[in-house]
């Protein structure tokens, strides 16, 4: 698919690229042609369940109309070049995704299942440098086997043993090799718990992003005042490590605090009056922004209103969820973009921040595209304060669509350093795989 | 009169077994299996080879190696470390700390009989 520079235009030239008439179209998802005209030439926003039925109809992805299949594709070939030796190329990769789709993204699949494959030994490795539990497995193995060896070498070497010594020594042998066989079989769960691929070994962090994706961020279960966190946390998360259980027990427990104290239609009451006016919704829902924050990252999809993001990093930096929205695009775990907002927040917790951000891409037709994004970011106290250590935060920063164009030039970010096109960003931490900036 | 070891392991199944060749061979044999007394017990028995485990229940046997050597009365004493990790680094640090020799369980009675024999005629 040809990328085009916004979702409306995707559409149009989809449909255009399948002969199939504005009107016919709109007819099938079950809309005016006037809304779907407006729709392609950026008047009107593409709402969740319209743009599943366009998507659907016009025999493509979701992802593909929101984000242009060929630009991510690019971005895509870029990474996999540098897991070669070949030197990264943008305009070769342009190239190559719009002269032969197929093959570049066959390639593209493929480094995606490398990285899986590393990710998975890098986290294989490190729970077998660090996790306590294996480190005494292994300790519990070799003592039973040493036992076993040294007992059954006495009884081999023995001529005429005391009978009692010589029961003893059998009893002994058989205790071993059961402790041997319990040590195994925990050994065997702790390295595969339920996993048949290397690709299912994740982070727990990813564990719970991975099934909150699922659910578009929206818990429904934990909308019920009376539900009980624990049920929906083994229902939902059933099968995930018990890290991954714990983060999302952490999780689930704050969204139902917070969706008991902001019932959803009080919410969507406010939105549809204010919209997104920030300091107006915390002022008449009486809450602070990280909860309000949080709040409005979890309502349903709802046609009339954009799906925001929701970003959160621990005090280190690193990012503990990840909820992209249209036209921002996140890293999976790690760091972000140190042009953020959201680091802003961090060093100075308690000011708000807020920022018209777009991230600049560039489309592989080599032209250059952003959406703008406003971002709200601020810092909250983690723990509870003492007069012997240092507070410390944790820094939320939520994502909103913007449905006119901003009167000021919005500040370009970018996703993170590694692929990141900006050439002379003040803020780079490690060097770019895309050479060619903007 | 017999020669003396002292067995510090916590694992009663390898002490019986480590135990029974080494009386076996006519070896006097003392055993011991908390990590925290075990330097008490050295200078009561005065052994003449310690076989000293790495992993013990309250103090660790680089710890009790450690202070063996900084105690005159025993700091002589030739050790025997055992260990169920087989790691580079940790071979390293019972020889820094002073251990005589260094076995990866699992090891063969064979072999714990000649290291323990060779240490109590030439400890160097």
């Amino acid at each position: 698919m040809d990328s085009g520079t916004t979702p409306g235009q995707r559409v149009r030239k989809r449909r255009m690229d399948l002969g199939v008439q504005q009107a016919a179209l709109a007819r099938k998802i079950g809309i005016s042609a006037a809304f779907l005209n407006l729709i392609e030439h950026d008047k009107r926003r593409i709402g969740h369940d319209l743009l599943n039925a366009l998507a659907e109809t016009l025999n493509t992805t979701r992802h593909d109309l929101q984000h242009g299949a060929d630009g991510a594709l690019v971005d895509q070939l870029m990474e996999a070049s540098v897991q070669t030796s070949l030197e990264p190329n943008l305009r070769k990769a342009q190239e190559l995704a719009e002269q032969f789709p197929d093959w570049a993204r066959l390639i593209a699949a493929q480094s995606d299942r490398i990285k899986a494959v590393e990710n998975s030994l890098s986290n294989l490795s490190d729970r077998m440098a660090h996790d306590p539990f294996f480190s005494d497995t292994l300790h519990e193995i070799r003592s039973a086997v040493t036992s076993i060896q040294s007992t059954s070498s006495i009884l081999v070497d023995a001529g005429d043993m005391d009978p009692n010594l010589d029961r003893r020594f059998r009893e002994n042998i058989y205790g071993d090799s059961l402790r041997l066989a319990d040590a195994m079989q925990g050994l065997t769960d702790f390295m595969n718990p339920d996993a048949n691929t290397y690709a299912d070994i994740r982070t727990p962090h990813e564990e719970v992003f991975a099934i909150l994706q699922k659910t578009g961020f929206h818990i429904s279960d934990l909308e019920r005042r009376d539900v009980r966190v624990a049920d929906v946390v083994d229902q939902l998360f059933a099968g995930v490590s018990l890290s991954a259980r714990s983060i999302a027990m952490d999780y689930c427990a704050h969204y139902h605090r917070v969706a008991s104290v902001l019932p959803l239609a009080d919410v969507l009451a406010m939105v549809r009056h204010y919209g997104f006016d920030l300091a107006a919704l915390g002022r008449d829902l009486d809450v602070g922004f990280p909860v309000l924050f949080q709040r409005l990252a979890s309502l349903p999809p709802i046609d009339d209103l954009p799906s925001l993001g929701l970003v959160m990093s621990d005090a280190s930096g690193r990012l503990v969820h990840w909820q992209p929205c249209l036209g921002f695009e996140l890293p999976r775990a790690g760091f972000g973009c140190g042009l953020w907002p959201l680091y802003s927040a961090l060093q100075m917790p308690q000011a708000p921040q807020r920022a018209v951000l777009s991230q600049i891409r560039r489309a592989a037709s080599g032209a250059m595209e952003q959406t703008p994004v406003e971002a709200f970011a601020v810092a909250e106290q983690v723990g509870t304060l003492g007069f012997d250590r240092r507070p410390l935060y944790r820094a939320l920063m939520l994502l909103v669509p913007m449905d006119t164009q901003p009167t000021t030039a919005p500040q370009a970010v970018g996703t993170t350093c590694r692929v990141c096109q900006s050439a002379t960003c003040f803020a780079r931490s490690e060097p770019s795989i895309v050479k060619e900036g903007f | 009169m017999a020669r003396h070891v002292l067995l510090v392991e916590d694992e009663a199944n390898i002490v019986e077994a480590i135990r029974f060749i080494l009386l076996r061979d006519g070896w006097s044999v003392s055993t011991h299996s908390n990590g925290a007394t075990a330097l008490d017990t050295i200078r009561s028995v005065k052994p003449d080879v310690i076989v000293l485990d790495v992993m013990l229940p309250n103090k660790s046997g680089f710890d009790i190696l450690q202070d063996l050597r900084a105690d005159p009365a025993i700091g002589n004493t030739p050790v025997l470390m055992l260990t169920a990790r087989g790691q580079k680094k940790d071979r390293d640090t019972a020889m820094a700390f002073g251990a005589n020799h260094f076995m990866t369980k699992p090891f063969s009675n064979s072999d714990v009989i000649d290291v323990i024999t060779r240490l109590c005629d030439d400890p160097t």
